[in-house]
């Protein structure tokens, strides 16, 4: 069994014909977290959609591997969803379902089994099962959308601006559970952001990424020791600046 | 309690306006009088307004199942919304209630025409309502959806549907008062029942307390069919509303 979940080689992503982002290689290692950072429009969230396999490339290959398969991206070809969990920036929830709800709705949609209670346990808000989305707090409300995002055996995990709006007493508590949750349990994690604090905080690799038409202009690898701090991280990302 | 209130504040002016004016008895009869005619002919008025209620009730839920039906194909199709839109469109600004005659012609006289009328009526503006909010929904939900793999009809059913709900209700709650709308021009054109055809027989020979009595009861209608309504909101669709009602509230707080 491989250790890669996805891997990425001179991916062209675009609009109507025009590349936007050229990505040469990018591999997602199992128990890894890996955080793009860019400017806002650099084309994160894009190469992201890519990865979740909702954008088709203009060009290159985007293959998943897991469970011995391994698919490259073409029209008839069905994107693993069941093994992907993604959430997005202020981590929205359908207000009319409760949040178990969502959890049975996931279920149908990616056709698995999923215990609502067990996956909401990994985030430790187990007792959040009955509410509606609208009674809880920010913080809340991200650990019930990163459940959901797990839940069915997913073992590639999307963020999408995870932190925006939340504070720092949240953020590292939520930061400390993603790492442990990626290490114990073998999950690969890509992370998009544009704060500078987060990456640090929670990546095993950084990727930099800048320039017309967007690439990755600088990959740093900083492991488990998390060594870099924010003012050496800024300092890559001003050295980064055309 | 405040509905009980502007009630009576609103019979107390009409008896000013009798008092101060003393209008003849056909021009504008005072409330007693009207009571009066509501009491005493509550055999023949309860027989006229069950006519109408009967048309009502099959015209609106016609015209309302029409129109989510048609608006909710329009948003699932393209090519549908494409041919279709310019229909609804035009068909919204034409005075529909001028083709009452012409129903009369077609259908003859008996209940179908005034069935038709109020299903007419009260189908454009479902139609519209359902389909603008089958199309309003939060890109983000859809987006929700599509990240981990649904499919357009999933996507239609666990989000585009449960979103549209508040604005749906909002389109029944334009829709089946005006199925009254429609029945009443109904039984103007012709026949012999129901309140529009009170209405138009008793005003032509001057009774006005029974012409107001007839509208008193089709006011009532209106009320009752908006409190029914409300009612299957808040038993039935209560969580779809929560989030509205939420944000109403909040934004009533800020003002």
């Amino acid at each position: 069994m491989s250790d890669i979940l996805v891997s990425v080689r001179d991916l062209a992503l675009g609009y109507s014909g025009k590349t936007t982002i050229v990505v040469d290689e990018l591999d997602i290692a199992r128990g890894t977290v890996t955080t793009l950072l860019g400017p806002s429009g650099c084309g994160k969230s894009t190469l992201l959609d890519a990865i979740n396999g909702l954008k088709e490339p203009l060009g290159g290959t985007l293959r998943w591997h897991g469970d011995g398969t391994s698919s490259s991206f073409h029209p008839s070809f069905h994107p693993p969803f069941h093994r992907m969990g993604r959430t997005f920036q202020h981590f929205p929830m359908l207000p009319w379902l409760r949040v178990e709800e969502h959890f049975v709705q996931r279920a149908k949609i990616i056709g698995a089994r999923i215990d609502a209670r067990e996956s909401l346990a990994r985030l430790g808000v187990e007792h959040l099962a009955r509410r509606f989305p609208m009674t809880l707090s920010g913080g809340e409300r991200a650990r019930c959308a990163i459940a959901l995002g797990l839940a069915g055996n997913a073992n590639l995990l999307l963020l999408d601006e995870p932190f925006n709006g939340l504070d720092y007493w949240i953020r590292s508590s939520i930061v400390e559970r993603l790492r442990e949750i990626a290490h114990e349990e073998g999950i690969g994690m890509i992370v998009v952001t544009h704060e500078l604090a987060d990456a640090s905080a929670i990546s095993d690799n950084i990727l930099i990424l800048g320039g017309s038409p967007t690439s990755v202009v600088r990959s740093l690898h900083q492991g488990n020791e998390r060594s870099m701090t924010v003012s050496a991280l800024e300092k890559e990302v001003l050295a980064c600046r055309p | 309690m405040r509905s009980l209130v502007s009630l009576l504040a609103g019979l107390l002016l009409w008896q000013l306006l009798i008092w101060l004016f003393a209008p003849p008895l056909y021009v504008l009869p005072p409330p007693s009088q009207v009571f009066t005619a509501l009491f005493d002919d509550r055999a023949y008025l309860a027989e006229h307004a069950r006519i109408t209620f009967v048309e009502v009730i099959l015209g609106g839920l016609w015209g309302i199942g029409g129109g989510l039906l048609v608006g909710g194909a329009l948003a699932w199709s393209r090519v549908a919304r494409w041919l279709g839109e310019p229909y609804l469109v035009a068909l919204q600004s034409f005075p529909r209630e001028a083709l009452a005659p012409l129903f009369i012609v077609w259908l003859g006289m008996g209940l179908l025409p005034r069935v038709v009328m109020a299903a007419m009526i009260s189908f454009f503006p479902m139609a519209i309502a359902s389909l603008s909010s089958l199309l309003h929904t939060p890109s983000t939900y859809v987006k929700m959806l599509e990240s981990q793999g649904a499919t357009k009809y999933q996507i239609f059913r666990y989000v585009r549907v449960p979103s549209a709900i508040p604005e749906m209700i909002s389109g029944v709650k334009v829709a089946l008062p005006l199925s009254v709308v429609g029945a009443v021009i109904g039984e103007f054109m012709g026949g012999s029942g129901g309140l529009g055809y009170v209405i138009a027989t008793s005003s032509a020979a001057f009774d006005t307390p029974r012409t107001f009595a007839a509208l008193i009861i089709l006011a009532f209608f209106g009320a009752l069919l908006l409190g029914l309504i409300a009612l299957v909101e808040r038993l039935v669709f209560g969580r779809y509303l929560m989030h509205f009602r939420e944000t109403t509230k909040s934004s009533r707080k800020a003002a």
